[in-house]
């Protein structure tokens, strides 16, 4: 008997959520961080996750073992940055009040300059000759340009690369989700039903 | 709305569970197997109903559809909403698995408190009287909500006061939009379907 006003409402609500998701197209709300090195300053961008900025948020930055090494806010586009600190891993906490809050820890592999060149330390490859050839002055020099450029080339391509990896509602998660519901209260009618089935019965 | 996981204190998350454990198990018990259905699709619905993003001042929001729920559902609002909390925060990592209890307690008490104050004012004669409740209901039960977050909040951080009062403030246009979807939805079934809100409280 019940089924039946049910249905009515499930159909009133489809109607509704379709009317209200075709504009946003389905982006969960929740904020988000991502920081990155840039030269001698950390970025800090915090967004939510229909692409809104965290606009003057608090950032909270947190050395490895805990300690607050400083506070400041976002701007009126999610931004803010900072010199950098001389620490392996530095956690960055983003407050957009009531509740919403998310972390991201950066870490730095390696000093940076060491990195684009360090395939040339294998023993076995035959660059190691050309290696041994110049000075330390003039090695220290190629280093440097080499880290420059690969970051400025880089940071671009990290971002692109970190916002196309963020979580983003699918029709198909929203979907399954309701699938998930309606299987969870099917089960609970049937317990239900066979609990009152098995009350007739006796 | 949703609280996210390492905000709140343990003792604040811990009376949160207890809570929502002790409302979702009573919500069963008076559960008959016949509105099983009716309580799925409203759970449904809050489940979709928090991916509707609204963007209001400095934070972004969404309908939370409690005060519909607990007007037509009762004490059942509470595994309703408990149920569709649990996927939200699994598929979406919205809210949390730890803070599960607190955002439960959170949505489903206003949603049973908007039950005992406008049921009957929903439940009278005419579809006017059911727009008022909706209204009524959609306002109140997210006002509470926005209350019960705050409250969870300040047990932990008393820092976070200020933050509140904006949160509050800027809120209300989502609070008017929340009461008038409420009442539209009211309308709706007291046109179509005006027994789906006889529940026995």
């Amino acid at each position: 008997m019940m089924m039946l006003p049910a249905l009515r409402t499930c159909a009133w609500f489809l109607c509704l959520v379709v009317v209200f998701l075709s504009p946003v197209s389905g982006y969960a709300h929740k904020v988000m961080v991502f920081a990155y090195l840039e030269g001698e300053r950390v970025h800090v961008e915090g967004y939510f996750a229909d692409g809104k900025k965290a606009e003057h948020s608090r950032v909270e930055v947190f050395g490895p073992s805990g300690e607050k090494l400083l506070e400041t806010r976002t701007d009126a586009r999610g931004l803010t940055s900072f010199p950098v600190f001389e620490l392996p891993e530095i956690r960055i906490v983003l407050d957009a009040s009531m509740g919403h809050k998310a972390e991201y820890t950066l870490t730095r592999e390696s000093p940076a300059p060491e990195a684009p060149l360090s395939i040339l330390d294998s023993p076995d490859t035959p660059v190691v000759r050309t290696r041994e050839r110049t000075g330390p002055a003039e090695e220290e020099l190629i280093r440097e340009i080499m880290s420059e450029e690969l970051e400025k080339a880089l940071v671009p391509i990290v971002r692109e690369l970190r916002l196309n990896a963020r979580d983003r509602t699918t029709l198909t998660e929203i979907i399954g989700g309701v699938g998930y519901i309606a299987g969870i209260f099917g089960l609970i009618m049937y317990f239900k039903s066979r609990g009152r089935r098995s009350e007739d019965g006796s | 709305m949703h609280i996210a996981e390492g905000v709140c204190s343990g003792p604040v998350l811990v009376a949160g569970l207890s809570l929502a454990a002790a409302g979702v198990a009573y919500g069963i018990k008076r559960m008959d197997s016949d509105s099983v259905p009716k309580v799925g699709v409203l759970s449904s619905a809050f489940f979709v109903a928090s991916l509707i993003h609204v963007p209001i001042g400095p934070v972004s929001t969404h309908l939370v559809l409690n005060g519909l729920m607990g007007l037509l559902l009762g004490w059942a609002a509470f595994p309703a909403i408990m149920v569709a909390l649990v996927l939200q925060a699994v598929l979406f990592q919205y809210g949390g698995l730890t803070t599960l209890g607190v955002n439960t307690v959170n949505m489903a008490v206003p949603a049973v408190i908007c039950f005992f104050l406008f049921g009957a004012l929903a439940r009278g004669e005419g579809v006017n009287k059911a727009a008022l409740a909706g209204f009524a209901c959609g306002f109140v039960s997210l006002t509470l909500s926005l209350i019960g977050v705050a409250t969870a909040l300040l047990l932990t951080q008393k820092a976070f006061l200020t933050p509140v009062k904006i949160v509050l403030i800027s809120h209300i246009p989502i609070m008017v939009i929340e009461g008038i979807i409420t009442a539209f939805a009211l309308m709706f079934l007291k046109k179509v379907k005006p027994e789906i809100m006889e529940i026995d409280s």
